[in-house]
């Protein structure tokens, strides 16, 4: 008789307030583990036939099992390329393609090498490598594409080609001689205060790419020791200062995977449910970020699991403003956003104690200050939305009772307007572009505004999300500016003289200059200024008793639909006099 | 006696149940001198609805336990909770693909 998993109350509300102690991290990965044996167990059921693919499957299914039986298969199971591959590996046979299955075959080959079980099996070789999963790869000169591996418990002999001592197959940590024909995974063991944390740094595996820029084809000349180095730095400030975060983390995540941004100033992180215990990051400038960044994505990777596990969501079509992306999001992606950010939450509400440098204890009160305030009310929009199923509302229950709780905690002014003015930019920039409302309904008002009517009162056009960008709206130079002033304000002091003459007045909070100069531009402009259209609410935010300052914070997609109706009439473009005539 | 009277004497410390009895352990005040108690009351179905709130229970999962079950049994276990966790998994799949969660920042 089988039973389901079961998570213990404690452990549930542990996670939902954003942490997760070992106890909770365990039950997590037991869950992975049988997750990951059934998908196995799903693909076998459909790797039937002769196709050399799915035998190769079949062949290292039956070495699982023997495994299994020594207890020797945890290991496997755990290993996050295991899910990656899975994934990809059951997505592929479902539409009844069974190529790629013969991968697990190198997987349990690994499993088996490493625990010293005899075994013999044909491998897939890939570009003159036979890769195994979690220790590294052998290279192999041979034109087939098939080779035998065979173990007697000590001796790997490759294809009659060489043999290997089995012990000597494991990952690099630079500290062992070279070993003839193979490559070990770099493996980085950073140590703080008497902890370790064993991580392998996974460049080359396909099936923990999770479809974004590259990774590096091959380590340059000395990147991998910088990457050594970052890890441990990034190991010290997490086991420090954020304790909590840091040692479930080092118990769950077994895989960096170094990914390469775009551009020089761009960062990309990225995790996968399907791949527990693996984190991709691009370099990050500084230990601190790194040390960010791991907290961040290993939110995710807790979530993920547990939401394996539970379902915290209900399938739905509704998509929701997310205060940390330019794009509506459903209701797993947002409850995924908002787990992550009450984790960052907490780390700069941390680090804003310990940091010396008056830029660094900037961006950490303004970071803490700006990621705590949209736990809540993103919260509570994905629990009015609907969207959540009743344990997912108990968990978002939590989650507001946790970043009440950061809220209460005094941050000083400057460090608070710096964070409202960069999320209120953030949520204009979405409102224009995603806010979708009923063309007919703001033609009407248009007309009645230049017939001089009376405004409309409460009663306001139907608006809706709509995932297309309804009105084009960059986020430019003065958004990046907005962040940059507390992420890099040495950047930021170099770069604010190329902001334009009301961005500039903007940032330097002369806020009646601003306003004057965003509004001269909306009235003499015949084409739509929606950059200004900000900067002019953002000016208003800026004036204690100003009037119009909250339409403009809430209707301003109404407000610039409206004037986009009026044509060029002298008169009837201030777009001051508009918002007085809708309030 | 109820909730109300058991707080004014003290915190509540602890709640355990079983099926029709709550377990208060309650940290004495003045009316205890120190002594530290352990009372048991029958409650009411609505406090028991407020004051239980899953508190002490496990939460199923949707994931069957797999791992003391040899994988060569598995196939056997066709009409179990399995399959209808593989079912439910493979709709998973087929509507999300492999999933993903990426972070992308610059300035």
């Amino acid at each position: 008789m089988i039973t389901e998993h079961r998570l213990p109350w404690a452990e549930f509300e542990s996670l939902a307030a954003g942490a997760g102690g070992l106890d909770a991290i365990g039950s997590l990965r037991n869950g992975q583990r049988s997750l990951h044996t059934m998908l196995l167990h799903m693909i076998s059921r459909l790797a039937t036939g002769a196709d050399p693919e799915a035998a190769a499957f079949r062949d290292g299914w039956e070495l699982l099992g023997r495994l299994q039986l020594e207890g020797a298969h945890d290991w496997l199971l755990d290993l996050p390329h295991l899910g990656g591959w899975a994934h990809y590996g059951l997505a592929g046979i479902e539409d009844g393609n069974v190529k790629g299955l013969s991968h697990f075959a190198v997987m349990a080959a690994a499993a088996a090498i490493r625990s010293g079980t005899p075994f013999e099996l044909g491998v897939p070789v890939r570009d003159g490598r036979v890769v195994l999963p979690g220790l590294g790869f052998l290279e192999v000169t041979t034109d087939s594409r098939w080779i035998r591996l065979r173990c007697d418990g000590d001796t790997v002999n490759v294809g009659g080609h060489f043999e290997a001592d089995r012990r000597l197959l494991v990952p690099d940590d630079g500290s062992g001689p070279p070993v003839p024909h193979w490559s070990g995974t770099p493996l980085v063991r950073a140590v703080a205060d008497g902890l370790t944390w064993q991580v392998l740094l996974e460049a080359e595996y396909p099936y923990l790419d999770y479809r974004l820029p590259p990774m590096p084809a091959q380590w340059a000349a000395g990147a991998l020791e910088k990457w050594r180095k970052r890890i441990q730095l990034a190991w010290e400030v997490l086991i420090r200062h954020h304790s909590w975060a840091a040692v479930p983390m080092a118990n769950a995540v077994s895989v960096v995977v170094p990914l390469v941004a775009e551009r020089k100033n761009d960062r990309i992180s990225a995790t996968s449910p399907a791949a527990f215990g693996a984190i991709a990051t691009s370099w990050p400038p500084d230990p601190v970020i790194m040390a960010e960044t791991m907290v961040h994505e290993f939110q995710h990777v807790k979530l993920g699991a547990l939401m394996s596990l539970i379902p915290l969501t209900e399938p739905s079509d509704k998509l929701e403003y997310a205060p940390w992306r330019l794009d509506p999001r459903p209701a797993d992606a947002l409850l995924h956003g908002i787990y992550a950010h009450l984790g960052i939450a907490l780390f700069w509400g941390a680090q804003q104690e310990i940091e010396t440098d008056p830029d660094d204890i900037l961006r950490a009160r303004v970071q803490y200050a700006r990621w705590r305030s949209v736990i809540e009310p993103t919260t509570r929009a994905l629990m009015q939305a609907g969207c959540l199923t009743e344990d997912g509302r108990r968990f978002a229950d939590r989650l507001c009772v946790r970043a009440a709780e950061l809220t209460a905690v005094p941050v000083p002014g400057t460090a608070l307007s710096m964070a409202a003015e960069a999320a209120l930019d953030h949520r204009l920039t979405w409102q224009l572009r995603h806010q979708a409302i009923d063309v007919g309904a703001t033609a009407d008002l248009a007309s009645a505004y230049r017939r001089g009517e009376p405004g409309p009162g409460p009663e306001l056009p139907r608006s809706w999300t709509d995932r297309r960008d309804v009105r084009p709206v960059e986020a430019g130079l003065r958004s990046r500016l907005l962040a940059m002033r507390y992420l890099t304000p040495g950047r930021y002091r170099k770069k604010v003289e190329k902001a334009d003459h009301a961005d500039g007045l903007l940032l330097a909070g002369k806020s009646k200059k601003a306003i004057r100069a965003y509004r001269d531009r909306i009235i003499s402009s015949l084409d739509p200024q929606p950059a200004a259209w900000i900067g002019l609410a953002l000016a208003l935010n800026q004036v204690p008793d100003e009037p119009f300052k909250n339409i403009f914070a809430t209707q301003l997609a109404l407000i610039f639909d409206i004037h986009g109706h009026l044509g060029s009439e002298d008169g009837l473009r201030d777009p001051i006099h508009l918002a007085r005539w809708l309030t | 006696m109820s909730l109300r009277t058991l707080r004014r004497m003290g915190s509540v410390l602890d709640i355990l149940h079983q099926p029709e009895r709550l377990y208060l352990e309650v940290v004495p005040n003045t009316l205890f001198r120190g002594r530290r108690e352990l009372i048991q009351c029958r409650i009411s179905p609505p406090i028991l609805e407020i004051e239980m709130n899953s508190d002490g229970k496990d939460l199923r999962t949707i994931i069957p336990d797999l791992r003391e079950i040899p994988l060569a049994e598995l196939a056997k276990l066709g009409g179990s909770p399995l399959a209808q966790s593989i079912t439910l998994y493979r709709k998973r799949l087929q509507d999300q693909r492999v999933p993903r969660n990426s972070f992308q920042a610059g300035t």
